[in-house]
């Protein structure tokens, strides 16, 4: 199996990821998390590691969040980063405006517009037994892979 | 009436990707500063393997000085593919 891209959205009570290898959407899933914050880090962790064992992750996409303002979610987010760079994961940070900048001319404006570009891209993604946040993760995992396609060398 | 042509010309001026290889045409056509021809890298993609494409991005960005001069080394592998002003034909 090819090394594939894990593209993870983390939010307060669910972590949804989409495995990416090249620009092709292989999986995507959504696991629901605890209310506790040990018990959510455990469970994230654990999902975490299961979806890069199962999928021969060696990249991670995650949104980057900012750091000034500690919640349980920039702190979760934090973690995880730690742990997957521990686990010798290439991790890519992506700025919502970035994303938001990348899925439309003009640049769109909210992600809920992301979200309705990537539904457009994978229908399936957008069924009834997906999570939204799925496409969230979509969103970052096709960024990040095209990102990774192109720009091989900046233009100045 | 000038109000509603306006608006016709900026709505198609517009662009979201509803496919992968939309997604593809929006960046490439970003990188090389062409964003108005954005369906004319669709048009490619659907006509020559993205193996072939991404060389030529990655010769222009080497051999070009700028993004006007990387954008007509990248036009001159694909003639006629990119001839300009055919917007939405293929």
């Amino acid at each position: 199996m090819r090394p594939s891209l894990a593209a993870l959205r983390i939010e307060r009570r669910r972590l949804s990821v989409a495995i990416f290898i090249d620009h092709h959407l292989e999986h995507a899933e959504s696991h629901h998390l605890p209310s506790d914050y040990p018990k959510a880090l455990r469970s994230a962790s654990q999902f975490v590691h299961k979806v890069r064992r199962t999928f021969r992750a060696e990249y991670a996409a995650l949104d980057k969040y900012p750091s000034d303002h500690p919640t349980q979610r920039s702190t979760l987010i934090q973690e995880l980063v730690m742990q997957l760079r521990r686990a010798d994961v290439a991790v890519y940070e992506v700025e919502i405006a970035d994303l938001l900048a990348a899925f439309g001319n003009p640049p769109l404006r909210y992600r809920t517009q992301v979200r309705q570009a990537v539904a457009s891209i994978w229908p399936i993604l957008a069924s009834g037994d997906n999570h939204p946040s799925c496409l969230d993760a979509a969103a970052l995992g096709l960024y990040v892979q095209v990102e990774k396609l192109l720009a091989s060398k900046e233009l100045t | 009436m000038i109000e509603i042509l306006d608006s016709m010309l900026k709505k198609s001026q517009q662009f979201v990707p509803e496919t992968v290889s939309g997604y593809i045409a929006l960046q490439l056509a970003r990188q090389l500063d062409d964003i108005e021809h954005v369906w004319n890298y669709l048009a490619l993609l659907d006509r020559q393997p993205l193996s072939a494409i991404v060389a030529a991005l990655t010769k222009a960005k080497t051999h070009g000085n700028g993004h006007h001069n990387a954008r007509g080394i990248f036009e001159r592998e694909f003639a006629p593919f990119l001839r300009k002003g055919h917007d939405h034909a293929a």
